[in-house]
């Protein structure tokens, strides 16, 4: 798995992950040196910024180097399965994406709350925090499925509608994913928690985002595989 | 001899276009088979096809008694027409790249492949012409000890010396127990050393001919084979 690790590994994406680490930074810089006093409000602005700044670098950088590996000849000319590309794709991802966002927790905590004395308290629990990491997860793999579906859209929608398509199908597919997500939970809510002896419905939750991973994970296979030739012109 | 590729029924559409309709060849092993045909009729898409880089096709393609997949891919090496290397990438980079991920690749060969084609392993890919760009992707793909060699445009754009150094490789380097198809415009380069010849129009297998047969029964080269089948 790791020689596959060394074909993911790109300079560029690292630096931009760096500048993004690196603006974060200069924005707590900023806080700290800042003429007025600090509030907890402003540190808590910062902090969201810099957050929501990573997950959209995430997902723009990490959509497209799956995306274009996969258009990669050299790389889909390996004896190796789509199943097992994409799974190490996803999960140098993963462990990326994870380092990046530990970085700039950190750096925003340290510099929007711990140098300047103001207390950080986040209202989350375990539970919580992995719930949300699925979702993310989820959410990933559907952006993934959603890049695949545009790109073969074009041998069959004509260039000039293809943006509407774009829109339609992202809207389309947030839609199903909200209204699979509430099916899915009211449904095992309902039945299966109470069959299965679950008390808390974080579980039920967890259940269905699984579900629905495997889901989008086999989509996407299929839509690569069939759909998604590789260095086509 | 074994059949060492079998198409039958062939049928694939590309988005609304319908690109090959029961299509029906087969190759035997130890040949080499040029696919001839115009501009547009559907040589890239063959030699796609049989590299395993499209899938959505319906009907039969074997390779080695194989359906084309992941398993083919082990033992078919393609020569794309236009190749993909990054061009910061040092020539002994991608020889690790092949040699770690093929199991066929021979290293040893690779490295006389380059000496073969005065190509030096510290080169940066971006720093060669395209003559010596094409020469050095022929050596990887025949590094490999692969079972089907498929060769897409080999000779395009590349200048007569560099054609020969490649025409000149494929001979020393190809081994009788595996096959290799070529597609080219290079018609009179190639007819010495091919076996047999695939025309291709409009998605259709026209004419499967063998040299033999075309220069003692017809009595004709390829390029006046070539006029009779695509001048109307």
């Amino acid at each position: 798995m790791t020689h596959l690790f060394r074909l993911f590994y790109s300079k560029t994406l690292f630096l931009a992950y760096g500048v993004s680490l690196f603006i974060s930074f200069l924005m707590g810089l900023a806080n700290v040196y800042s003429g007025r006093q600090q509030s907890v409000d402003l540190s808590f602005a910062l902090f969201l910024f810099s957050i929501i700044l990573y997950f959209i670098l995430f997902f723009v950088l990490e959509s497209n180097r799956i995306y274009q590996f996969f258009r990669t000849s050299d790389f889909r000319l390996l004896p190796i399965s789509t199943r097992k590309l994409y799974r190490c794709n996803l999960l140098f991802s993963g462990i990326v994406g994870i380092v990046f966002f530990i970085g700039t927790f950190l750096v925003s905590v340290i510099m929007n709350y711990t140098i300047i004395n103001i207390p950080f308290q986040i209202g989350i629990t375990w539970s919580g925090i992995i719930v949300a990491a699925i979702d993310i997860f989820v959410l990933f793999l559907i952006v993934q499925f959603l890049v695949y579906l545009s790109s073969t859209a074009k041998y069959f929608v004509q260039k000039r509608y293809r943006w509407i398509l774009e829109i339609v199908l992202f809207i389309v597919f947030w839609i199903l994913f909200e209204w699979l997500l509430s099916f899915g939970f009211d449904l095992l809510e309902g039945n299966m928690l109470h069959y299965f002896g679950l008390k808390d419905n974080v579980y039920s939750k967890v259940i269905v985002q699984l579900i629905s991973a495997c889901i989008y994970f086999n989509l996407s296979i299929w839509v690569i595989d069939r759909y998604m030739e590789a260095g086509d012109r | 001899m074994n059949d060492l590729v079998k198409v039958e029924q062939l049928s694939y559409r590309k988005g609304m276009k319908q690109i090959f309709n029961a299509l029906d060849f087969s190759i035997q092993s130890g040949k080499i088979i040029a696919l001839i045909g115009e501009n547009g009729s559907g040589k890239t898409t063959i030699m796609r096809l049989l590299a395993g880089l499209a899938l959505n096709w319906k009907g039969q393609i074997l390779i080695d008694g194989c359906v084309v997949g992941t398993k083919t891919k082990s033992f078919v090496a393609y020569l794309e027409d236009k190749n993909n290397y990054q061009p910061n990438q040092r020539l002994e980079e991608i020889i690790s790249f092949y040699d770690r991920f093929y199991t066929d690749f021979d290293k040893r060969r690779a490295y006389e492949l380059l000496r073969f084609m005065n190509l030096s392993e510290s080169e940066k890919i971006g720093n060669l012409s395209k003559g010596n760009a094409e020469k050095f992707a022929l050596s990887m793909t025949l590094a490999r000890r692969a079972k089907l060699y498929l060769l897409d445009e080999p000779l395009s754009g590349v200048d007569l010396l560099s054609r020969e150094k490649i025409i000149q490789s494929l001979l020393q380097w190809f081994e009788e127990d595996s096959s290799i198809i070529i597609t080219t415009h290079q018609l009179r380069e190639i007819e010495n050393i091919i076996d047999e010849v695939l025309f291709l129009r409009d998605g259709k297998i026209i004419l499967h001919e063998s040299l033999e047969t075309m220069k003692e029964v017809k009595h004709k080269d390829l390029e006046a084979l070539y006029r009779e089948v695509y001048e109307i």
